[in-house]
């Protein structure tokens, strides 16, 4: 009988533990890493390849995506191309996608609509820019400036 | 922050984006003297407006950059702004322009 106590005091015991450890857990990841409402996406820079195998068009592209979580109106999503130049980034080009009305929690806003002609084979670095407003509970929120991950230089002077 | 992801187009979006980009091309070509006029104009005249069967296209020069606002007509539909670097060279700020209205008039994948 006394085992037997003893076992529900040690199981109670290691509940209890196990509790405080994972509540404390999440308490820090709270406070640590607060889940933003929304997040923005942005792809890396790069040579539109159907267009120019259907058509024989070369342009530099940057594709973005916001995405939120709580409801949002009024939404703006910015992306920039940048290509590196003698005296450090230099802008290409920007653009503007601007959603009327409400998006629902979940439902994406894209930019797929930035991109400037490629004038000459001459190889560029390019990188992409994202940022995003949105009114969000009664107030304007701003989205950070979100920069796409470099890769190899593209065939393309603008 | 970066935040670096697979963004894939859907089917329909390429299409889309195929025949954006297609119709910019054809537009340089049969629509430049058109162009021409009104990169000139607006140069004189820092802004200037025109219309396309679904959006207001106002444009204005910046103190670096040519701007083009796109005003849906459908008023619950996607409105857009494009701005492009203003060059050094007299000729480039023509092909520019031209090329801003091409852009502006080509369309948009969303």
């Amino acid at each position: 009988m006394t085992k037997f106590r003893n076992l529900i005091i040690i199981f109670t015991s290691l509940f209890i533990c196990l509790g405080i450890v994972s509540s404390t857990a999440n308490a820090l990841n709270s406070t640590k890493n607060p889940k933003p409402p929304c997040r923005i996406q942005i792809a890396h820079a790069h040579i539109s390849k159907s267009v120019f195998l259907r058509y024989g068009v070369r342009a530099v592209k940057v594709n973005a995506s916001s995405i939120c979580n709580v409801p949002q109106s009024r939404v703006t999503l910015t992306v920039e191309i940048f290509k590196h130049g003698l005296f450090g980034p230099q802008l290409v080009g920007r653009s503007v996608t601007k959603v009327p009305g409400i998006t629902y929690p979940g439902r994406r806003v894209d930019n797929f609509d930035t991109w400037r002609r490629c004038k000459t084979f001459e190889e560029t670095r390019f990188f992409g820019k994202a940022f995003a407003k949105a009114f969000i509970l009664g107030k304007w929120q701003f989205a950070s400036d979100t920069y796409s991950i470099e890769i190899e230089p593209l065939k393309c002077g603008t | 922050m970066t935040y670096e992801g697979e963004i894939q187009l859907t089917p329909d979006e390429i299409i889309r984006e195929s025949k954006i980009l297609f119709t910019f091309q054809n537009l340089l070509i049969t629509e430049k003297s058109r162009y021409e006029s009104q990169a000139n104009k607006l140069l004189e005249e820092i802004s200037l407006h025109t219309k396309t069967t679904e959006y207001d296209l106002s444009y204005r020069i910046n103190s670096d950059t040519y701007e083009c606002r796109i005003t849906n007509l459908d008023k619950s539909g996607n409105s857009y702004a494009i701005e492009i670097p203003i060059p050094n060279s007299q000729a480039e700020k023509l092909e520019t322009l031209v090329e801003l209205f091409a852009q502006s008039e080509a369309g948009f994948i969303n």
